[in-house]
């Protein structure tokens, strides 16, 4: 086993943790939207770790297209999720328009295989967009005063960064010619998936049910 | 790794760590202010409403004082002078004591109404009482007071304010109205408290700027003060009507 299989199998792990924290706080943010992230979460660690790995090594087929219809099915699943936590109208429409814009580029993306990582750029610009916009209504919601209890906003917090870190990780690897597969890559998408990882946990660990009511 | 790659792996994770930490940093700046903007603005909306209450309970106070100085003046004063002439013209006895028995017992009535206790313990039921007897004492106007369903006790400051704004409502309604009848009623309803005041005086026509006033606005800020609603509907020669809306929930915080 490769330095770079141990730090993938991290990240399964990562999501596993998350998806058992969401499993056993789930009863403070069963009200809220936020309910489907448990799902969400279970669906990831299913996909990636059963499907992506052990049957792609026991059947040998080529994992990629179940990544890239998960890439998909993901910045969708935020998209409808943005649509249902935003509150202004013009909001709302700008998240239906960014999830039209998505699945084009996403069914353009199936005859281009070289094309994969910038429909996950674009994916991860539209959702960095709606998770400002997330974020600004936080800030000037009353919630702003207890804000570590709120869960969407470590939702939101997570999604930022790892987005925002996958731009100079995606484009860079592109730019010095590092492949998706190579160490160095895998390293800093570890770090990433960390980050993102630790911020869902966090955000469910705090989170108390009076503040999750939207 | 050989050595380019080592070399890009520094620069991508730095530039990936930077643009993280930076992120961070900025969400933890914004969320901050905001939330200092936030406790500083509620505090400067806590201190206006705490104003705004001790302004109600002073002019409920000078309200008070008018009171007193119009009762002394226009009925004791007059009972007295009454009695004096009474003796002046050597009436019987027994006349001027039952004159002079009656300025005491208003006297005593009075006395009872500007104890300091329950000017500052508003109970609105029982200041709406009294202010209704006064005005049935003193013949000034035929007022009656209806209450419906269980009473609640709302917020003190609640009451003030809903006591000020019916205080003032009367004292339009005997200065201009030229009204003969005022009925008030306190309805207590599952989930909402309905204050209605109604007169049968001149009324105004509600569309006229001029005559909405300061008095009218006064009312509906006031009302909007403790999260109620006010209404003022006037018909001319017919009377005026004001309705205030309180669901309770507005008042737990």
């Amino acid at each position: 086993m490769t330095y770079s299989d141990v730090l993938s199998y991290a990240v399964n792990f990562l999501e596993l943790i998350a998806a058992v924290f969401a499993l056993i706080h789930y009863p403070k943010y069963v009200q809220s939207t936020e309910r489907y992230f448990l799902h969400f979460l279970w669906l990831t660690f299913f996909i990636d770790s059963v499907v992506g790995v052990f049957f792609s090594t026991f059947f040998e087929f080529d994992n990629i297209w179940i990544y890239y219809a998960y890439t998909g099915f993901s910045f969708s699943f935020y998209c409808w999720w943005y649509y249902k936590v935003l509150l202004k109208s013009l909001h709302k429409i700008l998240s239906s328009v960014f999830f039209i814009i998505f699945l084009i580029a996403f069914f353009t993306g199936i005859f281009y295989l070289n094309m994969h990582k910038y429909i996950f750029v674009i994916g991860a610009l539209l959702v960095l967009i709606l998770t400002c916009l997330h974020l600004h209504q936080l800030s000037n919601s009353d919630y702003t005063l207890k804000i570590k209890y709120k869960l969407s906003f470590w939702i939101s917090t997570a999604l930022v960064l790892f987005n925002i870190g996958m731009f100079p990780l995606i484009l860079l690897s592109n730019y010095f010619n590092v492949r998706m597969d190579n160490v160095v890559f895998t390293n800093i998408l570890f770090f990433l998936n960390l980050v993102l990882y630790t911020c869902y946990i966090i955000g469910f660990i705090w989170t108390k049910q009076k503040y999750n009511h939207f | 790794m050989d050595e380019t790659e080592i070399q890009s792996f520094l620069i991508i994770s730095s530039v990936v760590v930077l643009v993280i930490s930076f992120t961070m940093i900025s969400l933890f700046l914004l969320f901050r202010k905001k939330k200092n903007d936030l406790i500083l603005e509620k505090r400067l909306a806590e201190q206006k409403f705490e104003q705004e209450i001790a302004k109600a309970q002073i002019e409920i106070r000078e309200e008070t004082f008018r009171n007193i100085s119009w009762e002394l003046h226009d009925n004791i004063g007059q009972l007295l002078t009454l009695a004096k002439i009474q003796l002046a013209n050597n009436l019987p006895k027994d006349e001027v004591k039952e004159t002079i028995s009656k300025s005491i017992s208003e006297l005593r009535t009075l006395s009872k109404l500007i104890n300091p206790e329950t000017l500052k313990n508003i109970d609105l039921k029982q200041a709406l009482q009294d202010e209704t007897n006064r005005f049935n004492r003193l013949n000034f106007i035929n007022a009656n007071l209806e209450i419906k369903g269980n009473i609640i006790s709302l917020d003190h400051k609640t009451e003030i304010v809903f006591f000020r704004i019916l205080q003032e409502f009367f004292s339009n309604t005997i200065k201009h109205a030229k009204a003969s009848h005022l009925c008030v009623t306190l309805n207590y309803l599952s989930s909402e408290l309905i204050i209605t005041a109604k007169d049968n005086g001149l009324g105004f026509n509600t569309y006229k700027t001029n005559n909405s006033g300061i008095g009218l606005s006064n009312i509906k800020s006031r009302a909007n003060l403790v999260k109620a609603t006010a209404k003022i509907e006037s018909e001319i020669n017919k009377g005026t009507k004001l309705t205030i809306i309180y669901p309770y929930v507005n008042g737990i915080t």
